[in-house]
């Protein structure tokens, strides 16, 4: 069972650089949407779009290599964490898992809008397979394996999935798992095409909602053995469990979840963690917005937790939908909700479409003493993920 | 200097070939099979719609298929993992390009779920009812050696009963355009090839997985230090992780154990041991 070294995570968010920004914010629901058309031109539907605006990523192109930049500048933050895990103890077996939907978007679309001649060959590079990985272990000034994962926007649960895996096989006793997408081009009119684009900002869970808000993010956290974890005494004391993860591909439309396999992926971690629905205190859910994806998740808990859904909330009110990005950020609130017993609203719902649900509305609720905590990712082609967080031993 | 780790598999994997498809070229699909195939990728994933179909999409439906139907197992219980680093790129490029050149009101509506790389799995799992778990490995020329180590590893967690491990590229114009515009050679090889992992008791005359291993190549057990050596990464260009997997039918057919290798960063190197059960 590897444990969570909270303390480690680092997050690059619409909502605030850094994670504990990140977390605050979604606390006091704040939220930061902009026009697609104002910050990616002209030529792409004007809907809302949820973007790392800010700090240093204020001069990085959009339609650039954005992904690689936000790598960068995500390493960068991660030194001291990944260094501090290196000098715990020298003979520790350490590697890190990049998960990430779309990949680095920006090159094509370089590619696309550019004269042969005026191409980098860093653009090329990139349209030939060199993703973010590297460029974000060179920033943290580290060397060590790594395998990238895209398993489109389930990617970052899955990431730390895969890392479990690792893990709990003796593969490695560390490992940094980083979820990233960058805004694309093909991302916002893609979810604009398929028809789930929001047209004023995404709602979860809302009886009016529209759609969700297409975004960006960023996030790295370092997962350990239960034994290794014990010896980084330098890395917080803000620890968890991963008790289970369980991943599935059900589904019978490419876009449209299915509340079968929703189900069916809340049953498999139930069961590998060795609990029931009645011991899960929170769930923090995929909750993009659109009209399918409510609904699936929402037929799901009825299905699973039957009368006594646990309370549950959205993080994409906030943080917009980070695609890859957005199963990683959702555990880490999930996370800090098993820590401090505070569970955000979902921003943007004002009249529940699922009364039933629990889904937290208007302000954060406190759960007493929470034991575990439930986080979802779901992603295009029927891909669910769902992990158990646990208190356990601190 | 940090050691070695080895995770033994005691006969208790079994790995077979799953054969290749190749010429899926995107330029050159003309192929009635891959017509086919597109049509039945567009049902199965709910979007008749659809134009957009990666090449590899398609070869890798024809082999988790073709594994599918020779095993007789159903799908509930079988995962795939795709190792590929061209998948979304030429479906990317010409959603963009039509878009901005023409307006997006002439683009495939549904290309967006082909123009990540992830469909390359979960296309081809929706069409064939794989359904244990569908995603996609993006390590250029490691990629097919990191899949199966994953692939290996989710076994062991029971993750599914067998996992069906696709190394596919097409390597669309755009890419061509980028490795010319970088000097590097043009790919060999495109197409699929795949190797299956089953959780079952090797027996005699099987091919089981016997190791893998992380670490430095000195700390590998001696009585494998001379076994024959498939390279994985030994090219600069995506396919390579491809044209490593497709010698698969060769070496199992000349040697009794042989090793998947690749370098890894760090100075790693990792191995898969095989091994034929006499």
């Amino acid at each position: 069972m590897p444990t969570l070294l909270i303390d480690t995570a680092c997050a690059l968010t619409p909502a605030g650089i850094g994670w504990d920004v990140a977390w605050k914010s979604l606390l006091q629901g704040r939220r930061r949407f902009v026009s697609a058309r104002e910050y990616l031109g002209e030529r792409l539907p004007d809907v809302p779009i949820a973007v790392v605006g800010d700090g240093p990523l204020r001069d990085s192109n959009p339609l650039g290599l954005r992904e690689r930049e936000m790598a960068r500048v995500l390493g960068g933050a991660m030194v001291g964490p990944l260094n501090a895990l290196r000098t715990s103890s020298p003979d520790l077996r350490v590697g890190c898992v990049v998960a990430t939907s779309h990949g680095e978007s920006g090159a094509v679309s370089t590619i696309v809008d550019a004269e042969e001649s005026e191409v980098s060959h860093d653009v090329y590079r990139a349209v030939l397979g060199e993703f973010s990985a590297q460029t974000f272990l060179d920033s943290a000034r580290q060397v060590m394996p790594q395998v990238t994962v895209a398993a489109a926007c389930a990617s970052g649960l899955h990431g730390i999935g895969v890392a479990c895996d690792f893990i709990d096989a003796g593969i490695l006793d560390a490992c940094v798992v980083v979820a990233i997408d960058a805004i694309s081009r093909v991302a916002v009119a893609g979810f604009r095409q398929v028809g789930a684009a929001s047209r004023r900002g995404c709602a979860p869970f809302d009886a009016s909602r529209d759609g969700t808000t297409v975004g960006e993010g960023a996030a790295a956290v370092v997962l350990a053995s239960d034994k290794v974890a014990r010896l980084l005494t330098t890395l917080g004391g803000r620890r968890l469990h991963v008790r289970s993860w369980a991943m599935n591909c059900v589904a019978r439309h490419a876009v449209e979840p299915s509340s079968d396999g929703i189900a069916a992926v809340i049953k498999a971690s139930l069961l590998r963690a060795d609990t029931s629905p009645g011991d899960i205190d929170a769930v923090f859910w995929h909750g993009t917005g659109t009209i399918q994806n409510d609904a699936a998740e929402a037929a799901a808990a009825t299905s699973t937790f039957a009368e006594r859904c646990p309370p549950g909330t959205s993080t994409k009110g906030v943080f917009g939908h980070a695609m890859g990005a957005s199963g990683l950020l959702n555990l880490l609130a999930a996370a800090e909700c098993c820590l401090t017993g505070l569970i955000p609203h979902a921003e943007g719902m004002i009249t529940p479409a699922f009364p039933g649900l629990g889904i937290v509305a208007g302000q954060p609720l406190a759960i007493p003493s929470p034991r575990n905590v439930l986080a979802m990712s779901l992603g295009f082609g029927g891909l669910n993920s769902c992990a158990v967080l646990s208190r356990g031993e601190q | 200097m940090t050691p070695g780790r080895h995770l033994f598999f005691d006969g208790s994997v079994v790995a077979e070939w799953g054969g290749s498809v190749v010429q899926p070229l995107l330029e050159s699909e003309g192929s009635q099979e891959f017509a086919e195939w597109k049509q039945e990728l567009r049902k199965a994933s709910g979007l008749p719609r659809s134009r957009s179909v990666s090449a590899v999409a398609c070869s890798t439906a024809i082999l988790l298929r073709r594994f599918l139907s020779e095993s007789g197992m159903t799908g509930r219980d079988v995962g795939l993992i795709v190792a590929s680093t061209s998948a979304a790129v030429g479906v990317a490029y010409d959603f963009e390009r039509t878009g901005t050149r023409q307006g997006w009101d002439l683009v495939d509506p549904f290309a967006l779920p082909n123009a990540i790389p992830s469909a390359a799995a979960t296309q081809p799992a929706l069409a064939a009812g794989a359904q244990a778990f569908a995603f996609t490995i993006l390590d250029q020329q490691a990629g097919g050696i990191l899949a199966l180590e994953i692939a290996a590893v989710m076994l062991l967690s029971e993750r599914a009963a067998a996992i069906v491990v696709v190394c596919a590229e097409e390597f669309p114009v755009v890419q061509a355009t980028a490795a010319k515009a970088c000097d590097v050679d043009t790919p060999s090889s495109a197409g699929a090839s795949a190797l299956r992992l089953i959780r079952r008791r090797g027996e005699r005359g099987d091919t089981v997985l016997s190791f893998v291993f992380r670490g430095n190549r000195e700390d590998l057990q001696s009585d494998w230090r001379s076994a024959p050596l498939v390279q994985f990464g030994a090219a600069e260009l995506p396919p390579d992780s491809l044209s490593a997997l497709a010698q698969w039918p060769v070496v199992v057919s000349e040697h009794a154990r042989f090793l998947f290798s690749a370098d890894l960063p760090g100075g790693d190197t990792l191995m898969l041991g095989f091994e034929v059960l006499c």
